[in-house]
């Protein structure tokens, strides 16, 4: 093995129908070091992982991998994998209906006679998931644990195969704090036993925190390639973006206008109680708390998936019976929804049909879409946010990331609505893109529309709101004006439980 | 950002994949046998397809939506001997009605069942088609229904010609570009697409996926009727059984037209190509003088080929 690597791919081509997703990229990685992999949406780092594990391949006549010392080629991920490289995408891959163990030990069960081994199984999985720190047990099935353990199970899954190359692919965009500081002791871990890690994130704390190494990509071309410990976050971010960034959060500072959302005592058993507060127009009011603490079952009420048990809900003054998502749209209400593949984007349409989605009633002429309208739409929508691909007819679901998002985005422009609900909006996005989420949040605000920002990102939220509310188990626990809030306020208001509260 | 050239050419034999195979077969059969290349032939296989035609529009809807419709063949029954039964009784525009009526209804039960109670379409269509059945039988007491006189204007619907061309045809290929129209150019077609590719992302985009659903289902039932009236006045007869199997060559059709099993895409001008090529199958066995069950063989076949294809374009999806 030359120079201590494991893993060198060299001179990687990878050509889709329009897009050089890959020119000449290139990636190392040693024993025990985690090298984190940089680039903005549409870079081509997802690819580069793909083609490392089979998915893809290589254009023809280029590339080289060279693996523990050897030139190899997988077909597929299941050689891969058999090779010792695991790859761990957000979407996870592991049979829902399963216990723990036999996800980790699926197709390797220890036997006795004809019979599966239960006492050994359960025992060796037990071992390993300690080794990770990770709470869940043998016995548990999948689908009964939190994304973040099912996250460490797959995890789990690569060490008990003897992985020495781990790839994580955007792992803690649904991750809480916690989750987050388990998974990277479970990543120090494995590089203490000499796994070669390879971690891809848009968070550029957690760059800093867990690499050792950074490689920066830009337009399928490699740009960078640094010792963490000698460069700063402008280093990256050069390379990245090819200039250097001026600003990253913007907010928009007029006086607010009238008052656009008023939210009286809503409540919904289970989830939240008693909910009051308002939103006028040209204001950002940031909501806060933990993972679980209500905060997308309130805004699904407003926007009519939910139904409250009790309480009142105003729009511009008057009191509003949203029953159905149609009657929210129809009230000026957009709702852009954390999971982008589930609920935000249909993954087999075009970009320029998901665009227009929520804004078909309005593109609608006695029953029949206006179909140049809709091109307007779009290309009006490519333009004002920079959405990348090749063409308006190109699936979403090919899509980058981040551009998938500004699809998203583009979609609840479109209604022109007066209130805007963003749910958690910039997750799986690059720096830059997020800094142009936004600077478009403001100028949003600036135009009167009425915004509401569900983030989980504490420098976010400080960054663009207004105004901050605080909840914690179903219930508001304070507010904070953008000169007030500081982290530890923060912190304060959402851990406040129904003991402390009365203190 | 362009396309090579070999690759347009490659996506476009991919995407004409089911016109390429229908002019394939019609020229296999017109090699093998004179009598089936004559035009009267060809006539006769446009009037034979009316029937199957109009259904398979309705059909693509559903399975567009991500959903099967097995009712339809005993909705066809039902609503045939409806119009021949009721006929001579209130005259043929109601009798139509009536059918019409009853299309769109059964429609709407299973719809509902399906869209807003989230039941599997089979499951739910599978009992439909008992109880349409049955009623078919119950409002016929099990025997065949006739007309007292065929040489009444609604037998002309199935029989009559217009300089040359069956009628029945002509209402076929209006009604299938009324449904492509649908499809393609208004709101609802639009919704179901997409809907069908993602409910869920639908019901969180304003648009009431649970209705967008029964619809499908009632322009099933719809052209459910309006087959029925093309059929039912060809002989000027029914029997409560005659729509029986007619489910599989409607599904068979959509699905040889490229419709997504899974959902989120189809095309009624692809569902025609696929119906005239059973079409022709049928007719092109017959013609060489095959027993009819050899083309049912065949059928299951070609059902597979589809079947097969529509996974494996799925799975380099899935790999994307
Ligand atoms: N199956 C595909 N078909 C066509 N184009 C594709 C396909 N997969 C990726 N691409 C294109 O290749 C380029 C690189 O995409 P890739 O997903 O690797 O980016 P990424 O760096 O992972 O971005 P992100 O940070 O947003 O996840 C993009 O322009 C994307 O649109
Ligand atoms: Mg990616």
């Amino acid at each position: 093995m030359s120079d201590g690597y494991v893993l060198e791919m060299t001179n990687i081509n990878k050509t889709f129908p329009g897009v050089k997703a890959l020119d000449g990229a290139y990636l190392r990685v040693k024993e025990g070091e985690v090298v984190a992999l940089c680039g903005e949406n549409g870079a081509g780092k997802s690819t580069l992982m793909k083609i490392l594990s089979g998915v893809y391949q290589a254009d023809k006549g280029s590339g080289e991998i060279r693996y523990r010392g050897e030139q190899v080629h997988f077909s597929s991920p299941v050689e891969a994998k058999n090779a010792g490289i695991v790859l761990i995408f957000q979407e996870l891959s592991l049979v829902q209906e399963l216990s723990v163990a036999e996800n980790i030990y699926l197709g390797s069960l220890p036997k006795k006679g004809f019979r599966v081994d239960w006492k050994k199984l359960n025992d060796d999985t037990k071992k390993v998931l300690e080794a990770l720190e990770c709470p869940a047990k043998p016995e548990d099935m999948v689908a009964s644990l939190p994304i973040a353990q099912q996250q460490m199970v797959e995890i789990a899954r690569g060490i008990a195969l003897g992985a020495r190359i781990l790839v994580l692919d955007e792992p803690t965009s649904s991750l809480t704090e916690r989750e987050k500081e388990a998974l990277f002791r479970s990543i120090r871990n494995m590089k203490a036993q000499g796994v070669g890690i390879i971690y891809i994130s848009h968070k550029m704390d957690e760059i800093f925190e867990i690499s050792d190494r950074v490689m920066v990509m830009r337009d399928g071309r490699p740009t960078g390639d640094f010792a963490t410990k000698e460069i700063t976050l402008d280093d990256i971010l050069f390379s990245m973006i090819g200039r250097s960034m001026d600003q990253y959060f913007y907010r928009y500072e007029g006086e607010p206008g009238a008052e656009v959302l008023r939210v009286e005592g809503l409540s919904l058993k289970g989830y939240f109680k008693n909910i009051s507060f308002r939103v006028r127009a040209g204001e950002v009011v940031g909501f806060y708390g933990l993972v679980g603490a209500g905060r997308t079952e309130i805004m699904e009420t407003i926007f009519g998936i939910r139904k409250a048990d009790s309480g009142k809900v105003f729009l511009n003054g008057t009191e509003q019976h949203i029953r159905s998502s149609g009657d929210a749209v129809r009230a000026g209400i957009g709702f852009l929804t954390e999971n982008r593949k589930e609920q935000g984007l249909v993954l087999g349409e075009g970009c320029r049909k998901n665009t227009y989605l929520a804004a078909l009633p309005e593109l609608t002429k006695r029953g029949f879409v206006q179909e140049k309208e809709t091109h307007r739409i779009y290309d009006y929508y490519r333009d004002k946010l920079g959405i990348k691909s090749p063409s308006s007819e190109q699936e979403v679901g090919n899509l980058s990331g981040g551009n998938q998002q500004k699809v998203v985005v583009g979609k609840w422009m479109a209604i022109k609505p007066k209130l805007l609900i963003l749910d958690e909006p910039t997750r799986g996005i690059d720096v830059n893109a997020k800094a142009e989420i936004y600077k478009l949040i403001a100028s949003l605000a600036e135009e009167g529309i009425a915004i509401i920002l569900i983030s989980s990102e504490m420098p976010e939220i400080m960054g663009v709101s207004n105004r901050v509310i605080t909840m914690a188990q179903g219930m508001l626990t304070g507010e904070l004006s953008a000169d007030e809030v500081t982290e530890e306020r923060l912190m304060r208001n959402i851990m406040i439980t129904d003991s402390t509260k009365s203190a | 950002m362009q396309q090579s050239g070999g690759n347009k050419v490659l996506g476009t034999l991919k995407r004409q994949g089911i016109v390429m195979a229908l002019v394939v077969i019609y020229i296999l059969f017109a090699i093998a046998s004179p009598q089936f290349r004559s035009l009267r032939n060809v006539i006769l296989i446009l009037r034979q397809v009316a029937t199957i035609g109009v259904m398979a529009a309705g059909m693509t809807f559903v399975i567009i939506g991500g959903n099967f419709d097995l009712s339809v063949g005993s909705l066809l029954s039902l609503c045939s001997v409806l119009c021949i039964g009721l006929h001579d009784r209130i005259g043929p525009v109601p009798a139509m009605l009536v059918a019409i009526i009853a299309g769109l209804a059964s429609g709407a039960v299973s719809g509902f069942l399906v869209g807003y109670l989230k039941l599997n379409s089979m499951i739910v269509t599978l009992g439909m088609m008992n109880v349409i059945q049955a009623l078919a039988l119950m409002v016929t007491n099990g025997r065949s229904v006739y007309l007292e006189d065929t040489d009444v204007w609604f037998c002309q619907i199935g029989k009559g010609n217009i300089a040359g061309f069956p009628i029945s045809a002509v209402i076929m290929i209006l009604y299938i570009i009324l449904m492509a129209v649908i499809l393609m150019k208004r709101k609802y077609g639009h919704q179901i697409l997409s809907t069908g590719g993602n409910a869920e992302a639908c019901r969180y985009s304003g648009i009431d996926d649970r209705r967008v659903l029964l619809k499908s289902f009632v322009l099933s039932g719809l052209s459910a009727a309006v087959g029925a009236i093309l059929l039912s006045s060809r002989g000027g007869s029914a029997q409560p059984t005659v729509g029986q199997s007619y489910e599989f060559d409607v599904i068979t059709a959509v699905i040889l037209g490229g419709a997504s099993l899974a959902g989120g895409s189809g095309n009624i001008y692809k569902t025609f190509v696929g119906v005239l090529i059973l079409g022709i199958l049928k007719n092109g066995f017959v013609m060489m003088g095959f027993p009819y069950y050899v083309q049912w063989i065949a059928q299951c076949l070609i059902m597979l080929v589809a079947v097969y294809l529509d996974m494996m374009s799925k799975k380099k999806k899935g790999a994307a």
